[in-house]
């Protein structure tokens, strides 16, 4: 291999290490649609992107942290909450500063939240509420509202 | 000897990394003893860092505004570490966090046009806004604060010093049509036990934190009164002309309580 590749390799890396270590100024995204199983069973599936730099906190830190991520469901006559938000398996690190370790996502990460349909129209009213921080800075608690209509 | 001269053709580039870092480094150690000579000449620097116990990226602004007070002979480096309350929530607070401190955050965003708020952010002379850890930056940004020229027009006295409660005035000669006059109680150290956690019963230090924050109008001539949070703390009261149209600070000066 001669030098020139060498060096230009050795540049690149360089490059592209210096590029990952700028805070990208991404904000976190969500895509939310209800996933019908059958007349009775549906899933509301929510999906985040996440931009390179940063990730989003995952259900099940810490209470007394400072952490929050929560969903909340607007209940309506139309469907009922079956079980808890299910997420993937998370990301773990242990955060010096806290004392405790946090679980967390980067990338992309889809919740589902299962329901059951007890009306043939109806709307579902959710509020996420989650934190974004990159290894620099963390953004104040964002939330992000939706709804989705269920049809017969 | 053709692959050794291959070996260190690579180890160049590592080698000149390390030297520019180093370089770096000393560079950043040159800046910060620069800043802290006193000085009695026509500049300043105020410092504001907005920050919280809470939040887990900032332990390195915290630990540079603490270097930047150690041993700090420049009268005229003035450091404010408010903490905001939007990390706060039923299961977690911060206790020197105030809603009126996010609110003086989001007035900056507001000047600057940021499209978010976030901590740790560091604000120097209300014009320049940059990541708090970012230490050469942050050394930088106070540097050339120290080297612009603002003629003073601002004194303060302390009229009335009890246990619990102080009273201290300020006369202005500026003629600013559009400045306000803010008066910041700041404990210059404390810390707080961690409740929960591994670290649970360790202490977070904190320096330069502001317990309240007062403003008025500008005037020729008025005066604050403040109750002080804790006894048995040192306290120092940081005053401040700034521009409501623009956020920049034209004018600072402190005392001790």
């Amino acid at each position: 291999m001669n030098r020139l590749a060498i060096l230009t390799c050795s540049l690149l890396m360089l490059f592209s290490g210096y590029i990952k270590g700028q805070t990208s100024s991404g904000q976190v995204t969500w895509e939310c649609i209800l996933k019908r199983k059958s007349s009775e069973e549906g899933e509301i599936s929510m999906k985040a992107k996440i931009p390179a730099g940063w990730h989003i906190y995952a259900l099940g830190n810490n209470p007394n942290s400072p952490i929050q991520m929560n969903f909340k469901f607007l209940p309506h006559k139309s469907y009922e909450l079956i079980g808890p938000v299910s997420q993937p398996q998370p990301l773990r690190k242990f955060e010096k500063q806290l004392g405790i370790p946090v679980t967390y996502f980067e990338d992309e990460v889809t919740f589902g939240q299962k329901i059951k349909i007890k009306g043939k129209n109806g709307a579902i009213n959710g509020t996420i509420q989650f934190m974004q921080c990159s290894d620099e800075i963390c953004v104040p608690p964002q939330e992000f509202g939706f709804a989705l209509k269920i049809r017969p | 000897m053709k692959t050794l001269k291959d070996i260190l053709y690579i180890l160049s580039l590592p080698l000149i990394i390390t030297l520019i870092m180093t370089a770096k480094g000393l560079a950043d150690d040159h800046k910060l003893s620069t800043i802290k000579v006193d000085k009695s000449g026509k500049s300043f620097a105020v410092v504001e860092l907005f920050t919280s116990e809470g939040c887990w990226s900032c332990p390195p602004a915290d630990e540079l505004i603490a270097k930047l007070e150690k041993d700090n002979q420049n009268k005229k480096l003035f450091i404010m570490a408010f903490h905001v309350d939007y990390w706060d929530h039923q299961g977690w607070k911060d206790r020197f966090s105030k809603a009126k401190f996010t609110e003086r955050q989001r007035k900056y965003a507001s000047w600057m046009k940021l499209s978010t708020l976030y901590t740790p952010q560091l604000i120097i002379n209300g014009k320049v806004e940059m990541i708090g850890s970012e230490t050469s930056r942050v050394l930088s940004g106070i540097h050339s604060a120290m080297q612009e020229n603002h003629p003073g027009h601002l004194a303060v006295k302390i009229n009335k010093s009890e246990v619990n409660h102080v009273q201290v005035s300020y006369t202005s000669t500026s003629l600013s049509q559009h400045s306000t006059i803010l008066m910041a109680l700041v404990q210059k150290q404390a810390s707080s036990q961690v409740a929960a956690g591994e670290n649970a019963g360790k202490y977070l230090s904190h320096v330069q934190i502001v317990r309240e924050l007062q403003s008025s109008m500008l005037k020729a001539k008025d005066s604050f009164s403040f109750e002080l949070p804790e006894a048995n703390q040192d306290y120092e009261i940081i005053v401040f002309e700034q521009n409501q149209k623009s956020g920049e600070i034209v004018d600072a000066t402190s005392i001790s309580l």
